[in-house]
């Protein structure tokens, strides 16, 4: 009788294996979208989801022929949470690509896990530049853009079509904007701009009138932050009328997510670089901000983080095209080599360090139908993420920080 | 020169803000003995609420009464009906105003979203004008005027009227003052509510200047305990010139040194706390 129930017991068991087995084996594909879709920062998180499900619409008949599920996970643009639903995805749910995370601390936590995971990864809006660079990884590649990647061109811009030889950066003090004055400064630089003073406050600051009452002089004063740091910034920089003396540029997030209908009408005119413009006029990309509208409302302006979404996702399921299935190594080796000719923001391919090579818009601020939206001026085409630079030197040179590269055109560091 | 007094003046508008958010703060602890946590959240929310009013109705008193009303009601459903449980044991009181601060936070989250807002002033408000020294935005200088003009009213209040005298016996000596027949639950909603209220009122006004965000409540609060803890907590006097050693110091390491503004802004306090730890106007207990 004993022996009878364990048998039972152990055949009940052997059963359960078995139906995990099974559950594992199925042909079915996964693909987990992770992004901050609640908390603070839920705007790019919501973005990224909107972008996603047009994907998704769109390659429907794919997704059915390949047996594709998609599964959206939040980040609560928590680095922490982040790993947490990463971990979630790889051993209870079985997934076989991520798209995401949006920000930079989620991004490079996710870097860290896709390391040791192998799990095939397309970063999403995440910036830091060491994601495709110092630290980048073989299963990791990017469907966005680098801090320094849209600034190499503004910094060239600034510097040869504005004249402005002296320039004044306030800036949020963290990798990011380090980043992107990193970028600024050596495209600026190179094209015979003289200085750039840096004035770098703490995240979070609201009150800069004490800021604005001892900048120095300059041609043009480039505001290196955004959220409600540059939305306060924006504001007390007319109060003050500072824009009499010195023009206002922006950094790559300064006009372009999110805060510019609260800007309000003085924002017109504002300058700014970055690989995507809602105001882009080409048919690729009317055709996406319209399926967009049609979807979401057209109360909802498609922004960068919604269409590197958007493309992210069509790099995975143009990879699980490729490979004919899950196959990791056969993913990975797809993604690397993906070329994106008709992505809404223009044509891109990857670089060998797996990061878009792409146009540069240098975006004004104009109202267009009532709105106000980034409208592309110039356009700078194959943008790499070393920007004119070569790759080895670029890699072989120090990280930007906060004091590098150095602010003065004339150090010996730019011969 | 002109610089100076462009910080002595940027100095003086956040004094301005600071005293209307803390002398309602330090005149509730100092009658309850409660430090209310949650006074950074009912900023936040009449910020959101009277920004709202403004856009919707065009009328910027509207919105600040609004801003103020909402923020009023929440401390004083937050008084009757929480407080008074667990009156008197420090550590529940304080631990309970951090989680309705949490909870008022997190639910303006979820109905306005994490974007950072503006307040949408009329151009003439926001046009400079001439103060003999130099020019300055005239919404600035209202603040200022206003601060005053409360520091004023405060003062008359707790001087000359009988209510005033009553909170200050409560904040004597609450048990004395409860059997001369004051009403001291009474009196404890009141001066909730009107410190919940000028918490309110500070959310709309500061937001003409300061874009209004997630977060932005605990920065707030922070800054209000600096100014009471300076100051003396339960003094009014004390929050006035806590609110002006705060925002000078600040204003001027802002300007001079501004990777160094956190730690200037927290120097006085931490010296304060060192060498007279009741506060320059407070008293010892």
């Amino acid at each position: 009788m004993k022996y009878a129930k364990t048998l039972i017991v152990s055949s009940i068991s052997a059963l359960a294996v078995g139906a995990t087995a099974h559950l594992q084996a199925d042909d079915t594909l996964r693909i987990g979208v992770i992004g901050p879709t609640t908390g603070v920062f839920s705007f790019f998180g919501e973005q990224q989801r909107m972008g996603v499900e047009l994907a998704m619409e769109e390659l429907a008949e794919q997704l059915e022929a390949l047996n594709i599920e998609v599964e959206f996970y939040d980040s609560q643009g928590d680095a922490e949470t982040t790993v947490d639903r990463l971990r979630a995805m790889e051993s209870r749910d079985d997934v076989d690509l991520v798209v995401g995370p949006v920000l930079g601390g989620t991004g490079l936590a996710g870097l860290e896990w896709a390391k040791s995971s192998g799990m095939p990864t397309v970063i999403s809006y995440s910036a830091p530049e060491d994601i495709t660079m110092r630290d980048r990884a073989e299963n990791v590649v990017r469907a966005g853009w680098t801090g320094a990647q849209p600034m190499f061109a503004f910094g060239e811009y600034v510097a040869e079509e504005l004249g402005h030889q002296r320039i004044v950066m306030v800036g949020q003090d963290y990798s990011f904007p380090y980043n992107q004055l990193g970028g600024f400064l050596k495209g600026f630089c190179a094209a015979g701009g003289e200085s750039v003073e840096r004035i770098w406050h703490p995240t979070g600051t609201s009150d800069y009138s004490s800021i604005l009452a001892t900048l120095p002089d300059g041609d043009a004063l480039l505001y290196n932050g955004a959220g409600s740091d540059g939305l306060a910034f924006f504001q007390q920089y007319y109060d003050f009328g500072i824009d009499a003396q010195m023009p206002l540029l922006g950094g790559s997030n300064f006009f372009a997510v999110g805060d510019l209908p609260e800007m309000g009408e003085q924002a017109i005119g504002g300058l700014s670089a970055l690989q995507y413009a809602e105001g882009l006029e080409t048919d690729n990309f009317q055709a996406f901000r319209d399926a967009f509208w049609a979807m979401h409302g057209d109360e909802v302006m498609p922004l960068a983080p919604a269409e590197h979404g958007y493309v992210a996702f069509m790099m995975a399921v143009n990879a699980f095209e490729s490979a004919n299935g899950g196959d990791r190594d056969a993913l990975i080796a797809a993604l690397r080599e993906t070329e994106m000719p008709d992505a809404p923001r223009g044509p891109f391919h990857l670089d060998e360090y797996g990061n878009p090579v792409q146009n540069i818009y240098i975006n004004e601020v104009q109202e267009v139908d009532g709105r106000l939206v980034n409208v592309p001026i110039k356009t700078y085409e194959n943008v790499s993420q070393f920007g004119p630079f070569d790759a080895e030197e670029y890699l072989a040179g120090e990280p930007d920080s906060r004091d590098f590269p150095p602010g003065n055109c004339s150090d010996p560091y730019y011969d | 020169m002109n610089t100076f007094y462009f910080l002595a003046l940027n100095g003086l508008t956040m004094a301005a803000l600071l005293f209307i958010m803390a002398s309602g703060l330090t005149l509730a602890f100092g009658l309850m003995r409660v430090v209310n946590l949650a006074h950074g959240a009912f900023y936040l929310l009449g910020g959101y609420i009277g920004v709202q009013v403004i856009r919707d109705t065009g009328s910027l008193t509207l919105g600040i009464l609004a801003g103020g009303a909402v923020a009023l009601v929440g401390g004083l459903l937050m008084e009757r009906f929480l407080l008074q449980r667990v009156r008197g044991m420090d550590l529940s009181e304080a631990l309970l105003t951090i989680a309705v601060g949490l909870i008022i936070a997190d639910a303006l989250l979820v109905v306005y979203g994490g974007q950072p807002v503006s307040l949408p002033l009329p151009r003439e408000l926001r046009a400079p004008v001439d103060l003999g020294v130099m020019m300055y935005p005239y919404f600035r200088v209202l603040i200022m005027i206003f601060a005053v003009l409360l520091g004023i009213a405060l003062w008359l209040v707790m001087t000359y009227t009988r209510i005033g005298a009553a909170i200050r016996a409560g904040v004597d000596d609450r048990e004395t003052a409860m059997t001369q027949g004051i009403n001291v639950p009474l009196l404890f909603g009141g001066v909730f509510a009107v410190a919940s209220f000028l918490a309110g009122v500070a959310g709309v006004i500061g937001t003409s200047y300061m874009s209004l965000t997630q977060g932005l409540d605990v920065r707030v609060l922070m800054l209000s305990l600096v100014v009471i803890i300076i100051g003396g907590m339960g003094s009014l006097k004390g929050a006035a010139v806590g609110a002006l050693i705060t925002g000078m110091v600040s204003s001027f390491a802002t300007g001079y040194l501004p990777q160094f503004a956190l730690f200037f802004l927290f120097l006085p306090m931490t010296l304060i706390l060192v060498f007279r730890p009741q506060g320059l106007f407070g008293r010892v207990t």
